[in-house]
């Protein structure tokens, strides 16, 4: 294909660059310009021989045309990139596998730790039940005891009140049994003393009548203090 | 080719970012547990008593008191007393006055022998020596204590079982009934006839007084104070008692 076909074509009058430099019309021959595509073959062979005999030339355009057309240009690969992405990327799986297994391990381990630490724990629980329920048991005992403890110490106060307190009736008794003797002796000396002031009343003339008198007035003060005596002793007697 | 270089900086970067943060995050081997075991430990005792206990879980301010009995002239008379040593006891002097024999017993019907018994004169206070040892004796306290304090009182009122009444000190005043000398205390704490020569304790268990005189109603009592009860003591000012004629 030629460039110029079409209405973009320049026209010669209007192009002195392409007639300075190649000296032919415009009609003819390869053109270039700023701004195209490399400078192809256009024109025709005669042209081409008439004007460049010794310049050497760009292929035949003809046969060029005929040709397969260039390979495209391919790039250079870099394996040295590719390397260290296929090692960084080997290094990322090695390292990931052993974190993998160093989780995996560790996992298990807390699992069989877990484990291990649940049944501790639940011995402890067992243990702590149980010792909580002894303490419980232990704890109604001491209450038990305790209130044992205090009814036998209210018991001993009041067995020992009572032990004192018949104590003091066994001391009142014997007082009173001593008064009572007392008394008795007393009126036993009243009554020994009234008869033999009887019997010296019934031989007044055998006696010396101021004795006599002497004699009755002891005799009355024994058995008032009889008397006394044994009032006293009715009146203890009756307040017991 | 740039593409490529910040492909392998992008996956370099990753793979050491994630490591390091994992390695921080890693959760390291569980240690070996130590081993269990159910080592005892004192609790300690709860609530301890503020005062000594006997064996038999009787207060020392218990075991002190002694039940006096007066077998005299006038028929039998009851009253109230407490150990201040071993062979040694503290009552009122008209407890014992006119004894021909006195007779004690211990809070738990122990019979106690008396060998003399002797009186103060300015003070309703006697001395009595016992032949057996008495189960305890008290502490007396420094100092008479001050209108307010709670004071507690042991005794064998009416002549009966041993029993504890609790009251406050009312004040301080002079002996209405001219048996003591020197200012005597009041305390509202519950006494009857018997009581006299109970010991009236402290907060602490400590006797601070000695009863000798009770009111009518027994909502009232007076006390010898405990100063005047150690000066007799360390004077000893106590005449042996005369038995009744």
């Amino acid at each position: 294909m030629t460039g110029w076909q079409g209405d973009q074509a320049p026209r010669a009058d209007t192009d002195p660059i392409w007639a300075t430099a190649t000296g032919r019309n415009a009609t003819g021959g390869a053109t270039t310009g700023p701004g195209d595509a490399p400078p192809r073959a256009t024109g025709g062979a005669d042209t081409a021989t008439n004007t460049t005999a010794a310049i050497p030339r760009p292929a035949d355009p003809v046969s060029s045309r005929e040709e397969q057309p260039p390979p495209p240009v391919r790039r250079r690969r870099r394996p040295w990139a590719w390397i260290a992405l296929t090692t960084l990327l080997v290094l990322a799986l090695a390292g990931s596998s052993a974190l993998a297994a160093y989780l995996w391990q560790t996992t298990t381990a807390w699992q069989s730790e877990t484990e291990r630490v649940e049944a501790v724990a639940a011995g402890l629980q067992a243990e702590r039940d149980e010792l909580a329920a002894e303490l419980d048991q232990s704890t109604r005992d001491l209450a038990a005891t305790d209130q044992q403890l205090r009814e036998a110490q209210d018991r001993i106060r009041e067995l020992a009140g009572e032990k004192a307190q018949t104590a003091d009736e066994r001391e009142v008794a014997r007082l009173l049994v001593t008064s009572v003797a007392d008394v008795a002796t007393q009126l036993e000396t009243c009554v020994r003393g009234q008869d033999q002031l009887i019997t010296a009343l019934s031989d007044l003339e055998a006696y010396d009548p101021e004795s006599v008198v002497q004699y009755a007035e002891s005799v009355r003060a024994a058995c008032t203090q009889a008397l006394r005596g044994n009032e006293e002793l009715q009146r203890i007697v009756g307040a017991e | 080719m740039r593409r490529t270089v910040a492909l392998v900086v992008a996956v370099a970067a990753a793979v050491a970012s994630s490591g390091c943060a994992l390695r921080d995050e890693l959760p390291d081997f569980p240690e070996a547990a130590p081993v269990v075991t159910a080592a005892p430990t004192d609790p300690g005792r709860p609530d301890a008593a503020p005062t000594t206990l006997s064996p038999d879980g009787f207060r020392t301010t218990e075991r002190v008191a002694v039940r006096i009995r007066n077998v005299g002239c006038g028929g039998v008379g009851v009253g109230s007393g407490f150990a201040v040593g071993e062979n040694v006891l503290v009552t009122n002097r008209h407890v014992v006055a006119g004894a021909d024999t006195l007779q004690l017993s211990t809070y738990d019907g122990q019979d106690v022998l008396v060998e003399t018994a002797g009186s103060a004169v300015v003070a309703d206070l006697a001395l009595v020596r016992t032949k057996e040892a008495l189960p305890a004796a008290v502490t007396l306290a420094p100092a008479d204590p001050a209108v307010g304090d709670r004071v507690e009182v042991v005794g064998y009122p009416g002549g009966g079982r041993l029993t504890s009444s609790t009251g406050h000190v009312l004040a301080y005043q002079d002996d209405p009934l001219g048996a003591n000398a020197g200012r005597v205390m009041v305390t509202d704490a519950e006494a009857r006839p018997g009581s006299s020569g109970s010991p009236v304790y402290d907060h602490e268990g400590r006797v601070v007084g000695v009863v000798y005189a009770a009111s009518s109603a027994g909502d009232a009592a007076l006390a010898v104070p405990v100063t005047t009860l150690q000066q007799l003591l360390e004077s000893a000012s106590f005449d042996a008692d005369a038995p009744c004629d």
